[in-house]
C-alpha cells in the first residue's frame, strides 16, 4: 500500500479502509481500500458517482454502518492519533457530535420536526458539555446567528424554514460543539443554484473562523472546486486518483477523472458534443478482476483487465491508481 | 439508501419476478417459516373443520351430561364442556365459522371500501368531500361499537354478524384506497399516460389500479384476522351468533362462567383465536414485506 | 411564423391561503428545430409552463399557437392530434415509468393508442424505438425496476418519440442522473434533435446543462420572465440582477476563474397573490421604490429581453 506523506498535522487518516455488507444475499463490496489524510483545517473532498461508496465512508468514519447488513469493518480510521474503529460504543459516542460531525444531504429529514430548531441545536450542546440547559440556550442561539438566521426564529419548528435555511439549521446542529471534523454528505445537492452558493460560502467561512476540518462528499465537481483544498476521486470503493485540487483539476490523470471532467457541461467552454463514460459503474458484488473501472476504460489494456493497480504518486501530492500511467511515467 | 446503490451499480440486470406479482409474493413467502407455519395453520384448521364430522370421534353438539366438565383425556384431548360436549370437535367444527366470518365479511368491506375509495380519490372535490365526511360519520364509533349497533338493528345469527362486521370495516378500506389512489393519480407515469391520449378508463384500469392493489392484500390479511378476532368478540358479548353454534367467541363467552374450575373451557378456543390471528397477521407481514420495494430479502 | 408561440400565458392555481400565481402572463416563441431553454429555480413555474403548453393542465388566460393554429382550447379531437405532435419528457425516470408494465409495453402504449399500427408492424416499430433510444434488445422484457436511471430515461424517451411529434417538453431530464449518464442523455437528445428536427423547450435550473443544449434561454422568476435572449448573448452579457446573480452562483470546474460571486439575500418568496411589480424586488440589491410598478418585459439590445427598471443604471447601457 502507498501511503501519502505529509508534514502538517494529521487530523484524520483512514488507512486501507474495507467495508462490505450483505444485500440481497449477495455480498456488497462497498469500499475496497480506501486510505487518505486529512490535515487540521483542511478540506477534503470526496467525488465520484452513485454506489461509488463515498457515504458509506463516512459512515464508516462516524461509525454509523446500519449493524444487521454491515458485514467487514476493516482497516485503520485514526483521529487525532487514536483508531477510532477500535475504541467501544460509549467512547465513539463521546467524539460523535462533539468531535466530528455530520450533515447530511436531505435537510427534510435530518431535522425532527417536532422539536424547535432551538431545542434541536442546543440538545447536543448540553449533552456533550454538560452546560446548563440556559446556558446550552445561549449558546443555540449564538450558533443560530452564526448561521445567519435571525435569532427570533430560535422557538420555531423546521416546517416553518425553507430548504436552504433548513440546511443551515442542520449546519448548526452539527457545529454547535465545535468539532474539528464535519463531514458534509452532500450538502447542497438538494438545494438551488443561489441557495447553493450561499451554504457554501456559510460553510467555507465556518471552517475559517472555527478551523474545523471538512470532508465534503459531492458528486459535483463545481462544488469541490469552490471548497476543497483536496480531493479524491473514488470509484467502485477505491480511490482511484488523490492529490490538491490544482494537481487534480489542472492534472487529471485517471482515465475515470479525465471522463468525469468530459462529461460536465462546462460554462466556459464551447463544445458541440459532452464526451460521456461507456458503460456504467460496476456492481459492487460482483467486481472485475484487475482495474475496476477497465471495462468502461478507453485505454484499457489485456494487462488492465488482469492486473489491479495500486496507488501510485506522480508528482508531489498526487496519486493515481492506473499501470498505464506508472508504464508512461 | 444500500438499495439504491445497488440498483444504480449493477450492471448485470438479473431477471425476477415483477414486484407484486402473485409469484413474486408466494417466493418470498416461501422463504419466511413463520408466514409459512401461519398460512400452513390457517389452512390445515379450515380443511380439518370441514372433514370433522367425518374425523372426529365424537360430534359437536352430542350432548352427554355424564361428561360435563371433563379434563381433557385420551378419549376427550381437549375435555368437554358444561354439557359434556367434545371440545376439540367443537373447536374445529367451529373454525370455520370463525374464519368465514372473517373471509367473508372482509370480502363485503374490501368491495364497497375500494369503490366508494377509488371513486373519491379519482373523481375528488364534492363527491370526494361527501363520502369521506359519511365514513367520518362511520368512523366515529369504534369498530366493535358500530358492528354491535349493527348486529343488534340486523338481529342475530351468523349471516348478520357477517353484515355487521363486513359494514363495520369498510371505512378501513375505503381510506387506505382513496389514499393510495390520491398518490398514484398524480405520479408522472399517470401524467404520461394523460399526454399520449389514455383514456380516463384505461388510465384508471392499466395505470392506477394495478398499482394500488399491493397494500389491498395486504389489509385484507390483516382485515380478516381482525374482523376474525372482532366475530368472536361479538359472540362473546352474546350479540353475535346464537349460543348453541361452536363459535370460538360464544364458547369463551359460555366457559367464562366456569372459568375459575374448569378453565379448559376457556383455553382451548381461547388458544385457537390467539394462533388464528397470529397467523394471518404473519402471513399480512409477509406479503407486506414482499410487496415492499424498499426490502429486498 | 414561430413554430409555437405563447402570448400572455397564465396558469394560476386556487390554494387555502389564495391565487397561486405559478406562471403569470409569459410570453415566448420557440422556431421549428431549435431548443428554447427555461430556467429557474424551484418554484418558479417553469415546470407548470411546460405542462400548460402540451395541454396537461388547462391554462388560466392568454393564447397558444402551435404551427400558426390558435390551440388554446382544443375540443377533443384536436387534441388528440395535437398531443401525437407534443410530447413530454420527466424528471424522474424512476416514477415516470410504470412499475408493472415491461419495457416493450411501455413503448408500445403510446403506439396502440394512436391505432396507427397493426398488430405485426407493433413489435417491429418497438424495436426500431428501442434501437433509436440505445436500449439493448435484451431488456425488451424487463421492467423498470431492473433497469438504472440512465437506462429508464432511455425508455421515456423512447415512449415520448413514439408517434414522432414534433415538440417535446423536457422536464429536467438529466437533474436525476449521475454525471457520466447525464451526458449520454444529452447527447441522444441532442442527435435526435439533429436527426428528426425536433424542438424542445428545456426546462431545467441547471444553468450549464442550458448552455450547452439550448439556442434560446428564458429566465424565469416567480412566474415571471426577467430575460429571455439567444444563449450565446446570455452568457457574453446578461443584463437582469436575477440572471447576473444566478450565473455567479454556478460553481465551475475550471478553478483558476476566480469569480466575483453575487450573493442575494433571503430566499424565494411565495407565489400566493404576489404584490405588483417586480417579484424579484425584496431580493434585489438594487430595488427601488419604482420597482413596484409594473414593468413589462422590454428589448434592450435587439433579441435580447428584459424586465427590470433599472436595467441601463446597473448595466451602464
Amino acid at each position: 500500500m502507498n501511503e501519502e506523506r505529509n508534514n502538517g498535522q494529521t487530523l484524520l487518516s483512514v488507512r486501507d479502509l474495507h467495508v462490505h455488507y450483505s444485500s440481497g444475499g449477495e455480498m456488497v463490496k462497498a469500499v475496497n481500500g480506501v486510505s487518505f489524510d486529512l490535515e487540521q483545517g483542511k478540506s477534503l473532498g470526496l467525488v465520484g458517482e452513485t454506489g461509488a461508496g463515498k457515504t458509506t465512508i463516512a459512515k464508516a468514519i462516524l461509525q454509523i454502518l446500519p449493524d444487521h447488513s454491515t458485514k467487514l469493518v476493516e482497516g485503520e480510521i485514526s483521529f487525532k492519533g487514536r483508531d477510532i474503529l477500535k475504541i467501544s460504543e460509549q467512547e465513539m459516542q463521546a467524539v460523535r457530535g462533539k468531535e466530528i460531525s455530520m450533515v447530511f444531504q436531505d435537510p427534510m429529514t435530518a431535522l425532527n420536526p417536532v422539536m424547535t430548531v432551538g431545542d434541536q441545536i442546543s440538545e447536543g450542546i448540553w449533552r456533550h458539555q454538560k452546560v446548563s440547559k440556559a446556558a446550552a440556550r445561549q449558546e443555540a442561539i449564538k450558533m443560530l446567528e452564526t448561521v445567519g438566521i435571525s435569532r427570533d426564529r430560535i422557538d420555531e419548528y423546521p416546517h416553518q424554514f425553507s430548504g436552504g435555511m433548513k440546511q443551515r439549521v442542520v449546519i448548526a446542529i452539527a457545529l454547535a460543539c465545535s468539532p474539528e471534523l464535519l463531514i458534509a454528505d452532500e450538502p447542497t445537492t438538494a438545494l438551488d443554484v443561489t441557495i447553493q452558493a450561499q451554504v457554501l460560502d456559510l460553510i467555507k467561512e465556518l471552517k475559517k473562523k472555527h478551523g474545523t476540518s471538512l470532508i465534503l462528499i459531492t458528486h459535483d465537481l463545481g462544488v469541490v472546486a469552490d471548497t476543497c483544498d483536496r480531493v479524491a476521486v473514488i470509484y467502485a470503493g477505491e480511490v482511484v486518483e488523490i492529490g490538491s485540487l490544482e494537481e487534480v483539476f489542472d492534472h487529471p490523470t485517471h482515465p475515470y477523472t479525465i471522463g468525469l471532467f468530459g462529461a460536465i457541461p462546462d460554462m466556459y467552454k464551447d463544445v458541440n458534443r459532452l464526451s460521456p463514460i461507456a458503460g456504467l459503474p460496476p456492481n459492487p458484488a460482483a467486481l472485475p478482476e484487475g482495474c475496476y473501472f477497465a471495462p468502461r476504460c478507453p485505454h484499457a489494456t489485456e494487462r488492465c483487465r488482469s492486473v489491479h493497480s495500486g496507488l501510485e504518486r506522480i508528482t508531489g501530492t498526487h496519486f493515481v491508481r492506473c499501470i498505464k500511467n506508472q508504464q508512461e511515467g | 439508501m444500500l438499495n439504491k446503490k445497488k440498483m444504480n451499480g449493477s450492471e448485470v440486470i438479473k431477471k425476477t419476478e415483477v414486484p407484486g406479482s402473485l409469484p413474486y409474493v408466494w417466493k418470498k413467502i416461501r422463504k419466511r417459516p413463520l408466514a409459512m407455519a401461519g398460512l400452513i395453520f390457517v389452512v390445515g384448521l379450515l380443511i380439518l373443520s370441514f372433514i370433522s364430522p367425518w374425523i372426529c370421534a365424537h360430534s359437536y353438539k352430542a350432548i352427554s351430561m355424564r361428561e360435563a366438565f371433563a379434563l381433557p383425556s385420551g378419549n376427550h384431548p381437549f375435555g368437554c364442556d358444561e354439557l359434556g360436549r367434545d371440545i376439540l370437535s367443537r373447536v374445529l367444527y367451529g373454525a370455520k365459522y370463525t374464519m368465514s366470518v372473517g373471509v367473508f365479511s372482509t370480502l363485503i368491506s374490501c368491495v364497497f371500501g375500494v369503490i366508494l375509495g377509488a371513486i373519491s380519490g379519482y373523481f375528488g372535490g364534492k363527491v370526494d368531500n361527501f363520502i369521506m365526511r359519511c365514513l367520518d360519520i362511520f368512523q366515529a364509533f369504534p369498530g366493535i361499537l358500530l358492528a354491535i349497533a349493527l348486529s343488534t338493528a340486523l338481529g342475530p345469527g351468523f349471516e348478520k354478524v357477517i353484515i355487521a362486521m363486513g359494514i363495520a370495516f369498510i371505512p378501513i378500506f375505503a381510506r387506505m384506497m382513496r389514499a393510495k389512489i390520491l398518490s398514484i393519480r398524480g405520479a408522472e407515469y399517470v401524467e404520461a399516460a394523460t399526454a399520449m391520449n389514455c383514456s380516463t378508463f384505461r388510465i384508471v384500469v392499466r395505470h392506477i389500479i394495478p398499482n394500488a392493489l399491493s397494500p389491498l392484500i395486504v389489509q385484507v390479511a390483516m382485515s380478516i384476522a381482525n374482523s376474525g378476532l372482532a366475530a368472536s368478540s361479538l359472540s362473546f358479548l352474546g350479540f353475535g351468533v346464537d349460543a348453541t353454534t361452536p363459535e370460538w367467541g360464544a364458547m369463551l363467552s359460555t366457559g367464562r362462567a366456569f372459568l375459575r374450575t374448569y378453565p379448559h373451557l376457556c383455553i382451548f378456543p381461547g388458544l385457537f383465536i390467539m394462533a388464528s390471528v397470529l397467523s394471518f397477521n404473519l402471513v399480512g407481514d409477509a406479503i407486506r414485506d414482499a410487496l415492499d420495494p424498499k426490502l429486498k430479502d | 411564423m414561430a413554430f409555437l408561440e405563447i402570448e400572455h400565458l397564465k396558469k394560476y392555481f386556487p390554494s387555502p391561503r389564495g391565487m397561486v400565481h405559478a406562471v403569470d402572463d409569459v410570453s415566448f416563441s420557440i422556431e421549428k428545430g431549435k431548443t428554447l431553454g427555461l430556467v429557474g429555480e424551484s418554484g418558479c413555474g417553469k415546470s407548470t409552463l411546460g405542462r400548460t403548453i402540451i395541454h396537461l393542465l388547462d391554462s388560466t388566460d392568454g393564447v397558444i399557437r402551435f404551427e400558426g393554429e390558435d390551440v388554446t382550447h382544443p375540443n377533443k379531437q384536436k387534441l388528440r392530434k395535437l398531443r401525437e405532435n407534443m410530447q413530454i419528457i420527466f424528471q424522474d425516470p424512476y416514477s415516470s415509468l410504470n412499475p408493472r408494465l415491461t419495457i416493450q409495453e411501455t413503448i408500445l402504449e403510446p403506439l396502440k393508442l394512436s391505432k396507427r399500427f397493426d398488430k405485426d408492424s407493433l413489435e417491429k416499430e418497438a424495436d426500431r424505438l428501442m434501437e433509436m433510444a440505445g436500449i439493448e434488445k435484451r431488456f425488451r422484457l424487463s421492467y423498470p425496476h431492473e433497469l438504472d436511471g440512465g437506462r429508464r430515461q432511455r425508455v421515456c424517451i423512447a415512449r415520448a418519440l413514439a408517434l414522432m411529434p414534433k415538440f417535446v417538453v423536457c422536464d429536467e431530464p438529466v437533474s436525476a442522473l449521475d454525471v457520466s449518464i447525464q451526458a449520454q442523455i444529452l447527447n441522444l437528445l441532442m442527435d435526435l434533435q439533429d436527426e428528426y428536427g425536433l424542438t424542445y423547450l428545456f426546462v431545467t435550473h441547471d444553468l450549464s446543462v442550458v448552455r450547452h443544449i439550448s439556442t434560446d434561454i428564458c429566465v424565469m422568476y416567480l412566474g415571471q420572465m426577467v430575460e429571455t435572449c439567444p444563449t450565446k448573448e446570455l452568457f457574453a452579457h446578461s443584463y437582469h440582477p436575477y440572471t447576473q446573480a444566478l450565473l455567479s452562483a454556478i460553481l465551475t470546474v475550471d478553478i483558476h476563474k476566480k469569480k466575483e460571486r453575487m450573493l442575494l439575500k433571503g430566499e424565494i418568496n411565495s407565489p400566493i397573490n404576489p404584490k405588483p411589480g417586480c417579484r424579484f424586488a425584496p431580493r434585489c440589491p438594487y430595488a427601488t421604490e419604482e420597482c413596484h410598478q409594473e414593468i413589462p418585459l422590454h428589448e434592450v439590445e435587439p433579441g435580447h429581453f428584459v424586465a427590470c427598471c433599472h436595467v441601463k443604471e446597473i448595466n451602464q447601457l
